[in-house]
């Protein structure tokens, strides 16, 4: 909405400053064209002084001394006085066809326009009439009378017209430009729309039509290449949903018959120990089916979180008692320590999935290190964040595991590494931070940043 | 029903195989009475015959889908149920426990968490049953939990008072596991145990101080350390 007042108040100002442009070029123009072709009128004596400078001497008619005749009629064409019979009684260049007497109505006529296409122009004087005139065609001369009243009024009237001009301007110009707000303004809802994953189909009349029309085609692109991916998602979801589906009953049937051999004291140890191979591998095949359909969820959305609120330390504690009482602990020493502001921390969790991250860590720090282990388990709080570390004393992520999980780039030769991406989408997915490094002076760590969402005081 | 392997349970699954391996593992963990079904009209027919104490469906069936059996039996019986299936989505899993079983498991599962599970189930559901002639072997020492009385080695009768008894009900409910503080705290006082967890370590001392022969070294109520407590095994 801010942008759309912002854009009107420009339009208006920029409208605004074209009319005073076009004010300030017109007079720039009227200036020029007075200073430019005023100065051949500014050379001319005025006719005033010029028939005041022509008085009665001895001889008749004589123009003032001080100047030359050429001098004081610079500009003019030609001069005469006439007296008050209209008869010539002084002249100055005057044509032979215009020496002659005059009457009345001949002044009175060329005293208004022309005398035989001169420009001329009179003065009253003690002597009678002076006339001079301009070069033909170098003047315009039109008589020119109105109505006193209305020119009164227009005179009077000028500046609030010319105010009254600006404000309607200034209203049309602000009509104008909301209306074509209001239309892009519906256009820009629309690309919001378009931008948070929704389908528009906006009018294409007016004056935008033509850019809704093409954010309606837009749209309409995204719509079909969504269906496209959900399309793909849901058939990959599905396929390893389906697979994992039709695999699970026989991988219990494995898991459990190896168990079985596993633990009958009938059997040779020989064959006991291959049964235990048998199902510690069934177990790595059911923890990949578990992590490829969690996995395979949250990449595409399937896997919806419920979350709520969830006190971290008693979730700690829970899945280190879990894990303490699994069969993996057999070959680990776990250590948990939570600080007190931790302890009560409340996290807005999906806690099975939370759990989840924290016992593929866990699992691995005992499946991948062949001997005894010291798994450390510790949280603390830091502002509005919980920080959980998983550190163990064991052989550590091989280093192009490394590589690949702390910069997203897997090799050709990269060991699988599904449960610590589980580790990372379910973190991500709770609006947290999960970074893998090697433990001083050896071994795994793995650091899990969570945002807390309640103050422990509160409780 | 004296001990929960006197409970009799009915295990429900199109997969021969399956039945056979899991009838066979509930039987070596103890359970006596294990009667089976592969489809949902089997399965209310051995309903109606073994009146079992804890039912384990499989969902997929040939005449009808666990589900529905569950719909049926619990009409009948108020007895445990777990969901054994290869059905993983959420949706399955909050369906099935939201009809009201107590207990569902994926396939592929380790056999010692379904005889866990099982374990646990059975626990909780006869509870009151079981306490009746609930007593704890702690080496030289029994403890009647109903009586709340600890009898010694030297013949000696001690009475535990009535958080004693509850915090040793509670690790005996799940003895050789840790029990967390938080399980401990909330058996004890309530889901609303906060400001109570520093006078858990008071109570753990005096218990000690009952069935430990050496309290300064316990051997029975193990404290794990930074998570919980274990009350240990019978030898």
């Amino acid at each position: 909405m801010k942008t759309f007042t912002r854009m009107i108040g420009r339009y208006v100002l920029a409208t605004a400053a074209v009319v005073l442009l076009v004010v300030g070029l017109l007079l720039g123009a009227v200036v020029y064209l007075g200073l430019h072709y005023g100065a051949a009128t500014d050379s001319r004596v005025r006719i005033g002084t010029l028939a005041e400078a022509l008085t009665p001497t001895a001889d008749g008619l004589q123009l003032d001394p001080a100047r030359t005749p050429a001098d004081w009629l610079q500009g003019y064409a030609w001069a005469m006085a006439l007296d008050d019979d209209g008869s010539v009684i002084w002249q100055h260049d005057l044509p032979q066809n215009l020496n002659k007497h005059y009457t009345a109505s001949e002044i009175a006529s060329f005293s208004r326009w022309y005398l035989d296409d001169w420009p001329v122009f009179c003065w009253t004087a003690d002597y009678g009439l002076f006339v001079a005139a301009v070069p033909r065609g170098s003047v315009w001369k039109y008589n020119i009378y109105n109505n006193e009243q209305l020119m009164n009024a227009m005179a009077a009237g000028m500046l609030p017209a010319l105010a009254l001009l600006l404000g309607v301007a200034a209203a049309c110009c602000l009509l104008f430009s909301w209306r074509g707000a209001r239309r892009l303004q519906t256009i820009a809802a629309g690309l919001e729309t378009v931008a948070d994953g929704g389908t528009i189909r906006l009018s294409t009349d007016g004056f935008a039509g033509e850019l809704a029309d093409t954010v309606n085609r837009t749209s309409e692109q995204l719509r079909r290449r969504n269906e496209i991916i959900a399309r793909r998602d849901d058939a990959r979801t599905s396929w390893i949903a389906g697979v994992s589906h039709d695999v699970r009953t026989p991988l219990a049937l494995i898991l459990g018959w190896a168990e079985q051999l596993e633990q009958d004291t009938a059997l040779p140890a020989a064959a006991r120990q291959k049964a235990c191979g048998i199902r510690t591998q069934s177990e790595k095949l059911r923890a990949l089916i578990e992590d490829l359909n969690l996995t395979s969820k949250l990449q595409y959305g399937a896997q919806p979180l419920r979350c709520q609120p969830t006190q971290a330390g008693p979730l700690l504690r829970r899945l280190a008692a879990e894990f303490c009482d699994s069969p993996l602990a057999a070959r680990c020493t776990v250590a948990l320590e939570i600080a007190p502001d931790a302890d009560k921390a409340i996290l807005d969790a999906d806690a099975a999935l939370l759990a989840r991250a924290v016992e593929n860590l866990l699992h691995n720090a005992a499946c991948h290190n062949p001997g005894p282990v010291q798994v450390q388990l510790s949280a603390v709080r830091t502002g509005k964040t919980l920080r959980i570390t998983i550190a163990d004393d064991g052989a550590g992520y091989p280093p192009a595991v490394l590589h690949a999980l702390q910069t997203g780039e897997a090799g050709e030769n990269t060991p699988h590494i599904l449960g610590l991406h589980v580790v990372e989408q379910i973190i991500r997915a709770h609006g947290g931070t999960v970074a893998f490094a090697r433990n001083a002076p050896r071994g795994a760590k793995a650091v899990l940043v969570l945002p807390v969402t309640e103050d422990p005081a509160a409780r | 029903m004296t001990t929960i392997y006197d409970a009799a349970i009915l295990l429900v699954d199109d997969n021969p195989d399956l039945l056979t391996l899991v009838t066979d593992n509930l039987r070596t963990a103890g359970y006596k009475s294990v009667c089976t079904a592969a489809d949902c009209a089997a399965a209310r027919a051995a309903f109606a015959a073994h009146r079992p104490d804890l039912m384990i469906l499989d969902i997929n069936l040939p005449d009808g889908d666990g589900f529905g059996l569950f719909r049926t039996l619990r009409t009948e019986s108020d007895a445990p149920a777990l969901f054994l299936s290869a059905r993983d989505a959420d949706a399955d899993r909050l369906f099935g426990l939201g009809l009201g079983a107590d207990d569902y498991l994926t396939k592929p599962f380790l056999m010692q968490e379904l005889l866990l599970r099982v374990q646990h189930l059975l626990q909780r559901a006869y509870r009151t049953e079981l306490r009746r002639s609930r007593v704890l072997t702690l080496g030289d020492c029994t403890v009647n939990l109903q009586d709340a009385a600890v009898r010694r080695a030297d013949g000696t009768t001690l009475a535990l008072t009535a958080t004693e008894r509850a915090l040793l009900q509670r690790l005996a409910d799940d003895r050789g596991h840790i029990v967390t503080y938080d399980a401990v705290c909330e058996a004890v006082w309530g889901a609303d145990y906060y400001g109570y967890e520093n006078s858990l370590n008071v109570h753990i001392r005096h218990l000690r101080e009952k069935i430990e022969p050496d309290p300064g070294h316990p051997q029975w109520l193990l404290t794990v350390r930074g998570i919980g407590y274990r009350l240990t095994g019978e030898v």
